[in-house]
């Protein structure tokens, strides 16, 4: 029975309260909550050193939290860390594969970890080239994959123990737009399955994709969180015109744009002006005697999101 | 119609400048200190260099040299074990100081860190960055050779005049090793050939009359030391350290120029190829 | 259900195995060449130590430094790119492997490696008919301590620092000078007096004095009680220093 406030208690995946973790005199995440339901896909967004990946690694199980409370899978990592990670599937940023050896054999050391007998691991890795579409591959040296086979691989590495929840750290950087939808289908896969995903990103349109809820990260803050659309709609309107400039624009040169929006952004190359009715007020910057070089109108993303919270483009 | 000849060939700038060579010298220069850790990690190691040449003849000299109570002929002249050994030792140092500078650094720089692609793409030729290379092992290498120099004269092993002949010869050797092991490091295939390279320089090691004369060897094994590039070395080195300077010391001088010329153009053609020039 | 530290040591001989070709080869030729050239090379000069032919006394030294050196090559570079390059011990990290596990998997991997290299230096010694039942049965326990006692803080070493070079400051003031002054190559009483006692620090020297009692018949059980205790010591003490540099490398 759901309860006022969402799912009840023993479907929470994650259940976090004042994390916070330190490395010396830096603090890398400061005491954020995060909550994470089960069968979910959830997003961390957030520029290089936001503190996604130390937060990833506390969810994960790897590193302790400096303070603050964490229940993963119903369980204290403090005592049970090991026991919770044989529940978990882990991909890194990088993929840590053995690439001197075959890609099945790449699955099944792996697979061992977790004490599974032989004959099972064999098993669990017949079944997991081909989740990976890698079948053709299997006897091939890791390190003669691509580097989207050699992603999907390390993906179904972790997929191997059937785990409950699943962390992935920046999934697809580094690959194609081709190989980046062919791991996108994997995942939402995974998702129809229940399996809980918690997911590192840095490109919007995947978290769009993706996330069914999204916190988005800055200085080991949690500066917003909600669905993907509830984020746009809460915090930009519904379109974005950008007004291009060769020459830095200044608070003056935005001056004349007050009235058409309260709500914009200067920025190094732009003026980032969120509206209503995109097409109109373009006409009215052009009315206003306004020379951009370009003008471009499309609708409102969470990189308009992330950028009005911390008034930093993520690429930063 | 006016067409321009293309293929008339554009007159080449002389294949080695003196000024690129330079400014690469000076790139590796400031990338080996680019950092405070990698300065103090460079002077630990500077230091640990005493301690190798004072360690071989430590266990050399006292340790066997002690169980040994004949003297060791050599040409005309009577030897201690010591000064039989050290010799050998200096040229061993400077072989393995030449062969992992250029191989082990040539290699990492080149296939991890693709330096050289970097570099080349600036107007360098492959030539200007094997010399350069070349010339930036023989003097990290030679640094330590001057100081194995040192210790063996504060040893009493040699006197002054002949150690300063015998240091000059020591950069001779480096750069026979450091222009073969350049070559030798474009034909690695990954990490597991440099076992190869291991096995390879302690049978120069074992074999080279290092630790006693190859007069001990039957005749048909001292024909096959002879070749032996480290056995050329020591022979040079010996040989100047007891003052020993006659016309056969051309045989070893000639063999290892011709290391050097051989193993300059070799690397030239090979990094030519690899980096597509 | 499968032993955490088995399954580690499955993946390092798995990778291993790709290697075996290349370092058998040197495995059996080194032992050859090292007996050769300094037995019978400088042997030739030497007429008898302890009332031994230079070359029967050198040969037990020799087993015992192959394993001590085994042990502190193999946890080098093999430690260091896995944190570093190959990333395996991450990939370890996000399974229910622990730290103990991975470093026990680890030791035993080096162990097996460095009983292969005793095997097949003992196998050289039998081909020559110079193998003698004391030397064969306790070879294999003798070396395995030692390089486990090498292996252990070495191990730690590798762990604990992240450029390479550092292996260049390790082997000249460590791995060099207690080969050479182990008494592998002449007694410990040739030095002078007061580097004697800083060569009984090193593991080596007591494995040496261990494999020369066995071979020549001297060992008596309070000698060998204490050189064995002395090396289990340091694979005690490297293996608590080793637990502490990959936790501090993992858990943060």
């Amino acid at each position: 029975m759901d309860t006022e406030f969402g799912p009840p208690l023993d479907d929470m995946a994650v259940l976090g309260r004042d994390l916070t973790k330190r490395f010396g005199e830096f603090t890398a995440v400061d005491a954020i909550n995060i909550d994470v339901y089960s069968g979910e896909c959830f997003g961390l967004l957030g520029p290089n050193g936001a503190g996604k990946s130390s937060t990833m690694r506390m969810l994960s199980c790897i590193s302790q939290p400096t303070s603050g409370a964490l229940t993963v899978l119903g369980t204290d990592p403090r005592r049970e860390a090991a026991r919770i990670r044989g529940r978990l599937g882990i991909v890194h940023q990088e993929n840590n594969l053995d690439l001197d050896i075959k890609v099945v054999e790449n699955l099944t050391t792996y697979a061992r970890y977790f004490g599974f007998s032989r004959s099972e691991c064999r098993r669990r890795a017949a079944e997991m080239l081909e989740f990976a579409q890698l079948e053709q591959k299997a006897v091939s040296k890791a390190g003669e994959l691509s580097g989207g086979m050699q992603r999907r691989l390390a993906i179904a590495r972790a997929l191997v123990n059937s785990p409950e929840m699943v962390f992935l750290d920046e999934p697809t950087t580094g690959l194609d737009p081709q190989m980046r939808h062919v791991v996108w289908q994997r995942l939402l896969e995974l998702k129809q399955r229940r399996t809980t995903l918690v997911v590192t990103t840095h490109y919007m349109e995947e978290a769009e994709q993706l996330c069914d809820r999204i916190v988005i990260m800055d200085h080991g803050h949690i500066v917003a969180e909600g669905t993907p659309q509830m984020l746009i709609k809460e915090n930009v309107s519904q379109e974005v015109v950008e007004l291009w400039f060769s020459e830095t624009p200044t608070e003056e040169t935005a001056a004349p744009l007050k009235g058409i929006s309260e709500q914009f952004d200067v920025l190094a190359d732009r003026i980032v002006l969120y509206v209503a009715n995109g097409e109109e007020a373009a006409k009215e910057v052009h009315r206003r005697g306004l020379t951009p070089e370009r003008l471009t109108i499309r609708r409102s993303t969470l990189e308009d999101v992330f950028l009005r919270l911390t008034g930093r483009t993520l690429a930063e | 119609m006016v067409t321009t000849d293309v293929s008339t060939p554009v007159p080449t700038a002389p294949r080695v400048s003196a000024a690129r060579v330079g400014a690469v010298l000076e790139y590796f220069f400031t990338y080996s200190f680019r950092t405070r850790e990698a300065l103090t990690l460079l002077g630990v190691i500077w230091l640990t260099a005493v301690t190798e040449p004072v360690l071989y003849l430590l266990a050399m000299g006292l340790g066997v040299g002690s169980l040994i109570d004949s003297t060791i002929p050599v040409d005309s002249h009577q030897l201690s074990y010591i000064q039989f050994v050290a010799p050998a030792m200096l040229a061993v140092s400077c072989m393995s100081g030449a062969i992992s500078a250029s191989i082990f650094s040539f290699y990492t720089r080149h296939r991890h860190l693709g330096m050289f692609t970097m570099i080349s793409t600036a107007a360098v030729s492959p030539a200007e960055v094997v010399v350069a290379d070349w010339l930036w092992e023989i003097i990290r290498v030679t640094m330590l050779s001057a100081i194995f120099v040192a210790v063996m004269v504060v040893a009493g092993v040699v006197g002054v005049g002949n150690a300063l002949v015998a240091f000059v010869a020591t950069i001779l050797v480096i750069a026979a090793f450091a222009a073969v092991g350049i070559g030798l490091s474009t034909l690695l295939r990954g990490w597991q050939d440099f076992d190869i390279i291991t096995v390879a320089q302690t049978v120069l090691f074992l074999f080279s009359g290092t630790f006693f004369p190859i007069q001990q060897y039957p005749e048909w094994l001292q024909v096959i030391v002879q070749l032996s590039p480290l056995y050329q070395s020591i022979a040079l080195l010996r040989a100047l350290t007891i003052g020993d300077f006659g016309m056969a010391l051309v045989v070893p001088i000639g063999y290892l120029l011709l290391m050097v010329v051989a193993g300059l153009l070799f690397s030239v053609r090979r990094l030519g190829r690899d980096l597509g020039r | 259900m499968a032993n955490p530290t088995i399954t580690v040591l499955e993946r390092h001989m798995l990778l291993y195995q790709r290697l075996w070709r290349a370092s058998a080869f040197s495995l059996f030729i080194l032992p050859v060449l090292f007996l050769t050239s300094i037995g019978l090379g400088v042997g030739g000069y030497i007429h008898q130590v302890d009332g031994h032919d230079y070359l029967q006394w050198i040969t037990p030294g020799l087993i015992a430094s192959t394993a001590f050196q085994t042990g502190a090559n193999e946890s080098t570079y093999g430690v260091l790119s896995e944190f570093e390059w190959v990333g395996g011990i991450k990939a370890m990290r996000s399974t229910p492997v622990r730290i103990q596990d991975m470093i026990r998997g680890w030791l035993i991997y080096v162990l097996i490696a460095t009983e292969l290299a005793v095997a097949a230096f003992l196998i050289v010694i039998w081909l020559a008919g110079a193998l003698t039942p004391g030397l064969a049965i306790s070879a294999p326990f003798v070396c395995g301590a030692v390089s486990l006692a090498i292996a252990t803080p070495t191990t730690a070493f590798s762990a604990a620092i992240n450029d390479q070079d550092w292996f260049l400051v390790l082997a000249r003031f460590v791995i060099l000078p207690a080969t050479l002054f182990s008494g592998v190559l002449f007694p410990i009483s040739q030095l002078p007096a007061f580097i004697q006692p800083l060569s009984y620090l090193s593991p080596l020297t007591h494995a040496v004095e261990l494999m020369r009692d066995f071979a020549f018949g001297t060992a008596t059980p309070m000698t060998v009680a204490l050189h064995f205790a002395y090396l289990l010591a340091w694979i005690v003490a490297g293996w608590f220093l080793a637990n502490i540099t990959y936790r501090r490398r993992l858990t943060d």
